[in-house]
């Protein structure tokens, strides 16, 4: 009885000893029913072909062939976050690699000459339903993902109005629409005003990380001199370092660099990262800037002589809504979002952002973009 | 303070508050003021006024009629004489994008704006 190509589960073998193939091709055709068809390649670059394809339920791979490996194969593939299984084909005694195999990602492994009809069958089947399986969970989790994203936008708009209504009649009152106020419900009123400004910039923060966790930032790139920009952000900053006795040096480039990137969200990112080095240290402190390139790419240093991260806060810095301790600060710190935003920003351009800390010894960001 | 100017300021708005507060900004400050909550009542309104507005605020997402649906209805190169200035808290550059396409000449975020910067916005539009 001939059943449709198209209703058979495709396997493809890759193995370079046509005596396997054979042997394994028999196996096959003990198979009752006939589930699989079966393709056979005996090359690695081949194969990888073949698998880009995408034209088969299962790869049944050799672990060798030839100069390299079947796992090679199988990890170059893997990041790729396929869904059909891989099984490793092993020889006798392959313990080790066995456990290596599954470790990696294999979804099961067969012994070469210890397998029949049915224990291939049922190795097959099982890998199948249980990539299916993960495949569901995966796809319920990103869903998930997204709702909460999708969420967390429209309460932050939804937030928005109330927020904006409270701005325009405490506006009123301070800008001196409905009339004079004394000094003291001046003050009251002041702070109300400010309480609710940082409502609003955290509703904004909230929803910018909504719109890059949801994958709708578009880079608009456009020519920039790096050391302008930075001498412009840096001049705007002055008064809050003045105001906090301190002082901001910047170290220009000796020639001019320029760069193409997204102006508006560098600079934000850089205002971040700057305004955070002020804020982590006590008067009297310098924070340095400089930049430096190469060829491809430039590198924008902030060092500050402040408070430093802990060792064990380090890995939380670049988290969403993780606030590092300031012991500096009794103010209600920000919603955790900045860094978390700034480094999304510079993954996006293709540059890499990191930093070196000491407790007390102050920390240092390093900002790298392509040029 | 400011000049009485015949002209009109048409603020639609579909939350009461904010267009109470937009309300009373541009009226003490001299304008006269007219205001709906949404696109439709906008529409309506806008038929049966005898003077065109001089500068319509018009807010994006309503209920009824939005933004979007007003100003396709309305036709703004048809109305030369008002200027539409969209008025939203929602940073979506699409939106904006077909409002200007379809007639609007300016985009403030409503949380950003303080109320002088509002009266600044109006004398800067009547000025040209």
């Amino acid at each position: 009885m001939m059943k449709a190509a198209s209703r058979k589960i495709r396997v493809l073998l890759v193995d370079d000893d046509e005596d396997d193939y054979l042997i394994i091709r028999q196996i096959f055709s003990k198979i009752p029913e006939a589930p699989f068809s079966l393709e056979w390649s005996d090359d690695y670059d081949k194969a990888w072909r073949l698998i880009g394809q995408r034209k088969h339920h299962l790869y049944l791979i050799d672990y060798r062939l030839g100069e390299k490996s079947g796992m090679d194969l199988m990890r170059g593939m893997l990041p790729q976050a396929r869904p059909e299984p891989f099984i490793i084909l092993t020889g006798a005694g392959d313990r080790d690699l066995e456990r290596q195999a599954m470790r990696e990602g294999a979804s099961d492994y067969l012994v070469k000459g210890s397998f029949g009809p049915e224990l291939l069958s049922r190795t097959l089947q099982y890998a199948i339903g249980r990539k299916n399986a993960e495949q569901q969970r995966v796809q319920y989790l990103i869903e998930l993902n997204r709702s909460k994203d999708e969420f967390i936008s429209i309460a932050s708009h939804q937030l928005r109005t109330p927020a904006t209504g409270v701005k325009q009649y405490l506006g009123m009152v301070l800008e001196g629409f409905v009339g004079e106020v004394t000094d003291r419900q001046r003050d009251i009123i002041q702070k109300a005003y400010q309480s609710n400004e940082r409502q609003l910039r955290i509703v904004a923060d909230l929803l910018k990380v909504a719109q890059v966790d949801a994958g709708k930032i578009r880079l608009h790139k456009q020519k920039v001199s790096v050391g302008e920009m930075l001498g412009d952000i840096i001049g705007e900053q002055a008064d809050t370092y003045r105001m906090r006795q301190q002082s901001i040096r910047f170290t220009s480039p000796s020639k001019a660099t320029t760069a193409h990137i997204d102006v508006d969200a560098v600079r934000m990112v850089l205002e971040n990262i700057i305004d955070n080095a002020s804020k982590y240290s006590s008067e009297g402190t310098t924070v340095n800037v400089a930049v430096k390139e190469d060829d491809h790419s430039f590198e924008i240093t902030v060092a500050d002589q402040g408070v430093g991260i802990a060792d064990d806060e380090h890995a939380k810095v670049f988290e969403k809504f993780s606030r590092i301790e300031n012991p500096l600060s009794t103010k209600v710190g920000g919603t955790g979002l900045g860094l978390y935003w700034a480094k999304k920003i510079v993954d996006l351009h293709g540059g890499s952002v990191r930093f070196t800390s000491e407790p007390g010894d102050g920390t240092t960001f390093y900002i790298t973009l392509p040029k | 303070m400011a000049e009485k100017s015949a002209q009109t300021i048409f603020i639609v708005e579909d939350d009461q508050d904010l267009n109470g507060a937009y309300h009373m900004i541009l009226e003490s400050s001299g304008y006269d003021v007219t205001v709906a909550f949404n696109g439709k009542e906008a529409l309506e309104k806008l038929s049966s006024m005898v003077e065109p507005p001089r500068i319509i605020f018009l807010d994006l997402r309503m209920p009824v009629l939005d933004g979007i649906g007003f100003l396709k209805e309305y036709n703004a190169p048809a109305h030369p004489e008002t200027t539409v200035v969209v008025f939203s808290n929602y940073d979506a550059q699409k939106e904006v994008d077909e409002a200007y396409e379809l007639g609007a000449s300016r985009y403030v975020l409503k949380a950003r704006a303080t109320p002088n910067e509002l009266v600044r916005i109006v004398r800067d539009i009547m000025s040209d």
